[in-house]
């Protein structure tokens, strides 16, 4: 049950060691704060509902219970609430815990003063910036600019809603189409954070020698080439969001300077000596399953542990049901009005198809076709006739069935697809896909490229690595 | 070695037991009666622990570890949160005939870090 009473600016203080009461107390005091101090969970819970305080420091294990239980009892009656939790070293994963559960951060003891007051600022920006009464999700089919109202997709949405109002880092997986940046622009947009910088780096399409200047930035002179200083996109994201795509093709030496920035907050551009404080929120993805790069060696552990806080995993196109068409008809209505076609839908035979392909490229497979279609075509309905033959090569001997041949077809496909890629991981089905292109434009790297819409320069990289793996 | 062993060095003493940096810098967090009081409650604090580990059993022995490495970081008794961290992590999975042995260490370096703050006590007060 939400209540209605106007949260407190006094910060709520739940700790049981005395001393560290005392010192944290001081702390705040110093800094003009005024605070209220507990010792256990039962006076922790009362202390809030008298107060109602907008932010919390809450120790993650108390005499009388845990934190979580706490902290879940004070989400329950106002959720608006900034809790940050305190752990000591070794209990990063109930501390992990506490953020899925929906902690604004965590800082772990040992932390010194400046810390704890920089937790506690950014919590009250952060309410800040947020809208003043929660929006109504039911009202909300789907979370702009997304589009799609499955029940898979609106899992998605939700997650993003709820890690959005925290500083967890987020860790997205999903295959390559499935709207991964999409998604960790949505968790910057509806975060405190949503008037800071939204920077977007591919480290998979960055040169490994050049990735840690790109990431951390240079100084003039550091190396042959760095005719100026160069600002990375750590430091160009400072107040807002850094988000790493394809994370697992990073560098293992530059996982490690990764993960030290994320342990300090500071980094040192190339060539520089002194390190500079940053503040950012760290949004990553990867189309590959990241424990598989961990067991294999190719992604560091403790950074792995450190990154997947909270995990999101954009589901593929396929799996979404009737999104295939809603997405299909809205993109077809945007694409026609900028050709000057006058598209109106799609015909039922093409929605059977539609629902019944495997999409392995996702959306950006599909933006592709239709994007084709309006190009080439002048409507008013997207018939089958008018789609790409590569896409309805294989549907039957004439290629044109009618719609319940279609819906019979998407139900054959589907154990098909499902028995092709029934226990492989994702990167052996982005092989399997990438493979597949090739074969279609007879090994043409360019040609395969700009089907999937990715740099012919990723697909170079990875057949690079796979020739590799294949001979070691 | 001896640290990777997670055994109190035969000869660590007081000096070395706290970085005086740093309890210097949370002893000054407030006025002279806030230092005081602090101290005073340091000295209790680590008292109690000290006495609910040599009473207790997995659980209690668990959750003393716990407040013990948080509470010796945050003064910089750096060897002292180090032998709590492993007494903690051995508590969730040892036998109690294990962890005795390695409470030992940790009731040593208790006392010389009460030892350490009572030496301190007495120098910032006279």
């Amino acid at each position: 049950m939400q209540d209605q009473t106007p949260p407190s600016d006094t910060v709520l203080l739940v700790e049981d060691t005395p001393s560290l009461q005392m010192i944290y107390a001081a702390a705040l005091d110093r800094a003009g704060y005024k605070a209220e101090v507990c010792g256990t969970a039962a006076d922790g819970r009362a202390a809030f509902d008298r107060l109602r305080p907008s932010v919390v420091l809450l120790d993650l294990m108390l005499p009388d219970g845990t934190g979580l239980d706490v902290m879940r009892y004070m989400l329950s009656h106002a959720p608006q609430t900034c809790v940050i939790v305190i752990t000591a070293h070794g209990s990063i994963n109930k501390a992990v815990e506490m953020m899925r559960a929906g902690a604004h951060e965590f800082l772990v003891k040992p932390f010194d003063d400046q810390r704890l007051l920089a937790a506690i600022e950014n919590a009250r920006q952060s309410l800040r910036h947020r809208p003043s009464a929660p929006q109504s999700v039911a009202d909300e089919p789907a979370l702009a600019p997304f589009i799609g109202s499955s029940g898979t997709m609106q899992a998605v949405y939700d997650k993003i809603r709820s890690v959005a109002r925290s500083m967890a880092t987020v860790f997205i997986t999903g295959e390559s189409g499935t709207g991964k940046e999409l998604a960790a622009e949505a968790v910057h947009r509806l975060s405190a954070r949503a008037h800071g910088p939204f920077i977007a780096l591919n480290c998979g399409a960055i040169p490994v020698d050049l990735l840690e200047s790109e990431v951390f930035g240079h100084l003039r002179g550091s190396f042959t080439g760095a005719i100026s200083d160069k600002m990375g996109a750590a430091a160009a994201a400072d107040g807002g969001t850094l988000f790493l795509d394809e994370i697992c093709e990073m560098d293992l030496n530059l996982q490690t300077k990764l993960l030290r920035f994320l342990q300090t907050s500071t980094i040192t551009p190339v060539g520089a000596t002194k390190p500079r404080k940053i503040d950012v929120r760290i949004v990553c993805a990867t189309n590959r399953n990241p424990l598989d790069e961990v067991r294999a060696g190719n992604f560091r552990e403790d950074l792995y542990y450190r990154l997947h806080v909270v995990p999101i995993l954009m589901p593929p196109l396929r799996t979404r049901g009737e999104d295939v068409v809603e997405i299909a008809e809205r993109l077809l209505a945007d694409m026609a009005e900028e050709e000057g076609h006058a598209f109106t839908g799609l015909d039922d035979e093409v929605k059977a198809l539609f629902r019944s392909l495997p999409w392995p490229g996702n959306v950006r497979q599909l933006i592709n076709v239709l994007r084709n279609v309006v190009v080439l075509n002048d409507g008013p309905v997207v018939t089958r006739q008018m789609l790409p033959p590569e896409l309805t090569a294989g549907s039957d001997a004439q290629g044109l069935p009618d719609p319940a041949t279609a819906a019979t077809a998407a139900a054959a496909a589907a154990p098909t697809l499902e028995s092709a890629l029934a226990g492989r991981t994702l990167a052996e089905v982005e092989r399997l896909v990438i493979e597949e292109a090739m074969r279609r434009h007879e090994g043409s790297v360019p040609r395969a490229a700009r089907e999937l819409d990715v740099a012919a320069s990723t697909i170079y990289r990875k057949l690079e690595n796979w020739a590799k793996r294949d001979a070691g | 070695m001896d640290d990777l062993l997670g055994m109190t060095r035969p000869g660590a003493g007081r000096d070395t037991a706290i970085d005086a940096a740093v309890l210097d810098q949370i002893l000054n967090i407030g006025d002279i009666g806030l230092r005081d009081a602090l101290l005073d409650q340091l000295l209790a604090d680590f008292n109690r622990i000290a006495d609910a580990l040599s009473g207790g059993q997995g659980d209690r022995i668990g959750a003393a570890a716990h407040e013990l490495k948080g509470l010796a970081a945050t003064i910089g008794a750096h060897r002292l949160a180090q032998l709590a961290r492993r007494l903690n992590a051995l508590a969730d999975c040892a036998v109690a005939s294990d962890l005795a042995e390695f409470q030992a260490p940790v009731q040593g370096e208790i006392r010389v870090v009460l030892d350490s703050l009572a030496m301190h006590a007495g120098r910032v007060r006279s």
